[in-house]
């Protein structure tokens, strides 16, 4: 889990406030240790930012973010030092987030491009638009706990088998193959598409025992092998599927997607 | 104490390059926030209003003029109050 330590810290402390003039390198070593990975991966997930900027852009924008405001803002906004190296973390992370908010905002208001599909198309799964207003998730906080949690809060409501299926061969791909989200639906067809429901739900609970917060419960694998079990779903393959056949609950769209972009958004680095 | 001028502030809060004149300048600046409260509240105030300011206009040096513009009217507002 990326985090600096407490010697770490305290050299950004002596650095940037006992020392004059001060001095930033250890606050910029810190900022670069704990972001670079996770904006070029949130470059790579997100065209409103990959217009505008490359993740060394943002990283350098972040660092003049920090310079200003490091001291008045987190070290010092009290009378005495905020000596929290986890809340620094934290705090750094949300400064990140908000510049990628922000650039994304204006990336958006400047864009005229048409896209190809409409956002709210509840049947084309593979065609999510990043939303320019979505907080960044770079808050560190138990998602290993929340991913497994929305996984089978999923499997608990009465949804798309498909869509389950398609989130969770998604997940195994991105995470396994290391490709971003667009890539991995190309991907995805041509592993699965031969396969029928029930190879595949089989041959991705195989992979899944290779991703620790993925590992799917024997409750919920074998709830959904139930689902699976009529004729029809069973020898149906996952290229032949025709959206229709399936009632598809309102609710359950917001936890997949959540958890489709949790995993855009970089997790996979602090999971593993 | 030898406290920045509101110039000096206004450059320190509008820094939008990482050159070695903005990094020297504002280093000089931090050195004196970590000792002076008064100064850090200053900042912050400062930059919640350039924050405002460049989020209407769009550059860093246009958002700087008008903080400084803003920052005088206040002046001379008091002075005329007092």
């Amino acid at each position: 889990m990326a985090a600096i330590t407490q010697s770490e810290f305290d050299t950004i402390v002596k650095e940037l406030i006992e020392t004059k003039p001060a001095r930033y390198d250890a606050l910029c070593a810190a900022a670069n240790r704990l972001l670079l990975k996770k904006l070029e991966r949130k470059v790579a997930s997100t065209p409103a930012l990959a217009r505008c900027c490359t993740a060394e852009d943002l990283l350098s924008e972040v660092y003049i973010r920090l310079i200003k405001c490091a001291i008045p803002n987190f070290f010092l906004r009290g009378e005495t030092l905020n000596n929290d190296p986890e809340g620094f973390c934290r705090w750094v992370y949300t400064v990140a987030g908000n510049l990628c908010r922000d650039k994304c905002r204006s990336s958006a208001a400047r864009q005229t491009v048409a896209l190809d599909a409409d956002p709210d198309d509840e049947d084309a799964p593979y065609l999510q638009i990043a939303d320019p207003d979505a907080e960044l998730p770079f808050e560190p906080d138990d998602s290993v706990g929340m991913l497994r949690e929305a996984f089978e809060r999923v499997l608990d409501m009465d949804v798309q088998v498909y869509k389950i299926l398609t989130w969770a061969a998604q997940a195994v791909i991105i995470l396994t193959a290391d490709v971003t989200k667009i890539e991995s639906n190309d991907l995805l067809v041509r592993a699965f598409e031969k396969m029928t429901l029930f190879e595949m739900w089989s041959a991705v609970t195989a992979a899944s025992e290779t991703i620790p917060w993925l590992k799917i419960g024997r409750e919920a694998d074998l709830r959904l092998r139930k689902m699976l079990e009529t004729p029809f779903k069973k020898d149906v393959r996952y290229g032949d599927m025709v959206y229709a056949d399936f009632f598809m609950k309102k609710g359950a769209k917001a936890s997949i997607s959540d958890w489709v972009n949790r995993i855009n958004s970089g997790l996979k680095e602090k999971l593993q | 104490m030898n406290h920045p001028d509101l110039n000096e502030l206004i450059e320190f809060v509008s820094m939008d390059k990482l050159t070695p004149e903005t990094l020297d300048a504002s280093a000089r600046i931090n050195a004196h926030l970590a000792d002076c409260a008064d100064c850090r509240a200053r900042v912050r105030d400062l930059q919640k209003v350039y924050d405002a300011l460049l989020s209407e206009v769009g550059t860093a040096a246009q958002a700087a003029r008008l903080l400084a513009e803003k920052e005088q009217h206040k002046t001379i507002s008091r002075t005329l109050e007092s």
